[in-house]
């Protein structure tokens, strides 16, 4: 013990950059970022503008394709690459609000269920017993029904369908750290509930929180996709990659790239947040009893 | 040094009759059962001494030392401290003059804090000094306690079984309590950690002038630090007596057992028979009568019938009908 | 005496992310039938990994090397998988610290009694449960027939680790290798549990090695001892031999630890060794204590010299007094 440690600081550097999984998630994610937020700058066209003397100009690669529109466009003459663009917005904006409101409706319940116990508990489990009887699609087909679909609309309903896993996830969580003795010991300097939660029990589940929270992202991502090919989600014209697979569903023999692309944009995206989120988990591990 | 039983100062704190019940249910169907912990328990702690309690796993004693923390409410009786009741007393104001050592070092740091921050997280909490402040006497704390300073941005992960326990004692003392609770602190420690620690503890007591209740499994560390003794047997007190009577005359027959059954290092002497059958206590079923009598050699008739009480023998207080005035002499 | 055990030059190396951890390190002992050998020492000293070698059950990232492991005429080192796989459980039994764990939950006692003494000597399963009512009275257990049909955790913890005593004795073994049998129990138990193994080990006959980091149990059990330091035996000898007159500081050290009723005065200052167990990963040269020694001089840079006398060996400059 007397060698020097290594500073905390180094130690996390140098497993995160030796994280392969962690950093192609991290090299895909500021990609898409970087698309989401540049958008304009990016797209060579204007997503919404429609050339109906170009319509299904196939993809660069294959014949007839031209740099005009490397990735062709569409049955409308929009260019296709700038609507793949743009629909990042989408996709990330509400992969991140759904995974906000429903974390924190989730998280809050699951850590008064697990920290309380007893009737908290008990009311907590029914509620999320209640609300996983609700098929979301369906519910999502009922509120689209009744106000119309949007934006908006996407986000409150998955927001306030999908926080069941975080429950349950932090509820476990919950329980397993307020059994440690820390919690006893902060409890006994006369700590408050609130000080004893936030400052000794959440940094502990931070690492689940974080894996459940990138699942739930890249469900909330494929939900939106669904919801949106099934015309319940957001509305044309706006460039989501759900709604660019619905809308060329009927080209599919013909021009399987319309598919083919915003679908490996959705694979790549989904795929990278899920791999971030298992790589901060194995990352965030504290130091072991070595 | 600890003062008597007799003394006549008023104790520092008072256990009044303290009950402590939990429902347990077994398996899904089963119906909710009483698992009574803490079955009225009865004791003074004097000012400066080192009160051990020992007993097997299940006598109630760390449900009991989290009574004193004021981490378990009791469900009957009172917990007195200098005239105000734990229960009802302010959690900062318990926790200004009650503080815990336990027994896991592993688990009784926050993973994810640094050494200086759990050491002076008392500090934040009873709002005292800034930032600076706080850090200067946690690290001031830390070398009291034989752990050098730069450890004090470290994470407890990257620390010894033996600093880890440093750490917590350092996080006990720092807002100068009068009562420590230290519930099998050395239990998870190699023996060469345990000697330090012990050390460490007793140095403590001398210069800060502390009380220690001390819990542990392991007699020869209790009859080496403590100055009273009292033994638990399915959440009650069997017997209570200065520790240097305890160990020179144990009278209940489970201290004895208990004293029988400690292995000295001393080659030659063999393993001890401890004449108590197979029966192990279960706090859940609890025999009629005396706990302690279906592992008893001298049980007679009226163990299994009447529970005997806490009565004065001598410096001792010893719960066996064995030495009641009236049933004693059954048992000649 | 005959060796039923022979260990000679064992090395066990662990790969772990920092390198190669040499667990145990040049060690060496005999035991022989019927003889209780304690190995003691610290956390991390390499017993628990000297026991497990010995079973051939080394976790995965485990190397084991030995210049001679030998069982009963068996050469170890040498011995197919299917070849130890017929020892253990047979002629060399292991109990472990941990009765809750080790014991399979989803079973009764009466079938995983009875699968231990079918899988290896064949025969009838009512042989087999006799011989497991016979057993399981043999380690105290009242109305056995009754608890052959019990899972484990309807068991206390003292009552399973006398299931895993009877379970180890199924099949009649030779030797028995027990890593700390009473560490997981309560005082009064464990003396009990301590008591059987004797009693029991006088009755059958078997030799036992019992890895253990209490000095008292050493003490009450063992014929021989082997003091473990950093992966290597520090010192050996009888428990006479070793606890009236350690040679080895680290021995002398440990001992002066504990508290001891009657011997140390209570409230005094226990000996202590300070410093701790020096990593293990890469090239251990010298003696593995001097950083901690009081005794240390520049030649304990060097492998510490052997000393022998009259069945007592220890490591270390000092000689004999």
């Amino acid at each position: 013990m007397d060698a020097a440690l290594p500073t905390h600081a180094a130690m996390l550097r140098g497993r995160i950059f030796g994280h392969v999984g962690l950093m192609t998630g991290i090299a895909i994610l500021v990609v898409a970022f970087a698309c989401a937020i540049f958008a304009p700058l990016l797209a060579p066209h204007d997503p919404y503008f429609q050339d109906l003397a170009a319509r299904l100009v196939p993809p660069v690669w294959q014949p007839r394709g031209t740099w005009l529109h490397p990735l062709g466009t569409d049955n409308l003459g929009r260019d296709y690459l700038s609507r793949t663009i743009y629909g990042a917005r989408v996709s990330l904006l509400i992969g991140f609000s759904v995974m906000l409101v429903s974390g924190l409706i989730g998280t809050t319940m699951g850590l008064a269920a697990g920290y309380f116990g007893g009737r908290t508990d008990m009311a907590v489990s029914f509620i999320v017993t209640a609300r996983l009887a609700m098929p979301v699609v369906l519910v999502a087909l009922a509120v689209v029904a009744l106000v119309g679909g949007s934006l908006v609309v996407v986000i409150a309903v998955l927001g306030l369908l999908k926080w069941d896993r975080f429950a349950v996830v932090m509820r476990a969580a919950t329980q397993q750290a307020r059994a440690q003795d820390y919690v006893a010991a902060a409890k006994a300097t006369g700590a408050s509930t609130l000080r004893v939660l936030l400052g000794e029990v959440l940094p502990n589940i931070l690492p689940q929180l974080v894996v459940v929270a990138t699942l739930e992202m890249a469900s909330a991502i494929l939900l939106e996709a669904a919801l949106s090919f099934l015309g319940l989600g957001v509305q044309p014209p706006l460039p989501s990659w759900g709604l660019m697979i619905s809308e060329a569903k009927a080209y599919m023999f013909f021009s399987f790239w319309m598919i083919a692309i915003p679908g490996t944009a959705l694979g790549l995206l989904v795929l990278a947040i899920n791999l971030v989120g298992d790589g901060i988990r194995d990352v965030a591990a504290p130091e072991g009893r070595a | 040094m600890g003062l008597h039983p007799g003394g006549r100062m008023s104790p520092l704190m008072r256990i009044e009759g303290a009950r402590r019940t939990f429902s347990v249910s077994r398996g899904l169907l089963a119906r909710k059962r009483t698992l009574h912990a803490v079955n009225g328990v009865d004791l003074e702690i004097e000012k400066g001494e080192v009160l051990g309690i020992v007993g097997e796993s299940g006598c109630g004693k760390s449900t009991l030392a989290r009574m004193l923390l004021g981490l378990i409410p009791a469900s009957a009786g009172r917990i007195v401290l200098d005239g105000a009741e734990v229960g009802r007393m302010d959690a900062r104001a318990l926790a200004a003059r009650v503080q815990p050592v336990f027994q896991d070092p592993y688990g009784s740091l926050n993973p994810r804090k640094r050494i200086a921050s759990i050491v002076a997280l008392p500090l934040v909490v009873h709002a005292i000094g800034d930032r600076a402040e706080r850090r200067r006497r946690a690290v001031e704390m830390l070398e009291r306690v034989g752990l050098p300073a730069r450890l004090a941005d470290n994470y407890p992960g990257q620390l010894s079984g033996g600093q880890r326990q440093r750490v917590a004692i350092a996080r006990a003392l720092v807002m100068q309590p009068e009562i420590v609770v230290c519930d099998e602190p050395t239990s998870a420690l190699d023996v060469s950690v345990q000697s330090q620690i012990l050390n460490l503890l007793m140095d403590l007591r001398r210069e800060f002038g502390l009380t220690y209740v001390f819990i542990s499994h392991n007699l020869a560390v209790v009859e080496h630090v403590a100055t009273r003794v009292a033994v638990m047997y399915l959440g009650r007190i069997v017997e209570l007596a200065p520790a240097e009577e305890i160990f020179a005359r144990p009278r209940h027959p489970y201290t004895q057992a208990l004293l029988a059954s400690v292995l000295t290092p001393e080659p030659g002497k063999g393993l001890p028979d401890t004449h108590l059958g197979l029966a192990f206590p279960d706090p859940l079923d609890p025999p009629p009568g005396c706990g302690f009598n279906p592992r008893c050699a001298y049980a007679r008739a009226v163990c299994r019938k009447r529970m005997p009480a806490l009565a004065e023998d001598g410096p001792a207080r010893v719960a066996c009908h064995a030495y009641d005035p009236i049933h004693g002499k059954e048992f000649a | 005496m005959s060796a039923i055990l022979t260990v000679e030059g064992l090395e066990v190396d662990l790969s772990v992310p920092a390198g190669t951890l040499h667990a145990v390190r040049d060690v060496s002992f005999e035991v022989a039938r019927g003889e209780t050998l304690c190995i003691v020492g610290e956390s991390g000293c390499g017993k628990s990994m000297t026991a497990l070698a010995l079973m051939g059950l080394l976790p995965r990232n485990a190397r084991r090397r030995a210049r001679r492991l030998v069982f009963d005429g068996i050469d170890l080192a040498a011995a197919s998988r299917t070849q130890t796989n017929d020892l253990r459980g047979s002629r060399m039994s292991m109990i472990f610290q941990e009765p809750m764990t080790a014991l399979n939950p989803a079973y009764t006692i009466g079938n995983q009694l009875c699968g231990v003494y079918r899988r290896h000597k064949g025969g009838s399963a009512a042989a087999a449960r006799e011989r497991a009512a016979f057993l399981l009275g043999k380690v105290g257990i009242a109305a056995a027939g009754e608890r052959l049909g019990q899972y484990p955790h309807q068991l206390s913890g003292g009552l399973r680790q006398r299931v895993m005593i009877a379970m180890a004795l199924m099949c009649d073994p030779a030797l028995i290798v027990a890593d700390e049998p009473t560490t997981a129990l309560d005082v009064t138990i464990q003396a009990q549990i301590l008591k059987l193994l004797k009693d029991l080990q006088d009755e059958f006959g078997m030799a036992l090695v019992l890895i253990t980091h209490d000095l008292g149990v050493v003490a009450r059990v063992a014929d021989s001892v082997a003091v473990m330091y950093a992966g290597a035996i520090v010192e050996r000898g009888t428990a006479a031999q070793v606890f009236a007159a350690p040679r080895h500081p680290y021995t002398a050290g440990l001992i002066d630890c504990i508290p001891v009723p009657g011997r140390t005065k209570p409230g005094e200052r226990l000996g202590a060794i300070p410093g701790t167990v020096p990593a293990l990963v890469g090239n251990i040269t010298g003696c593995a204590f001097r950083s901690r020694c009081a005794h240390a001089q520049a030649r304990c840079e060097d492998a510490p010299p052997q000393h022998a006398e009259g069945g007592h060996e220890w490591a270390c400059i000092r000689g004999a007094a």
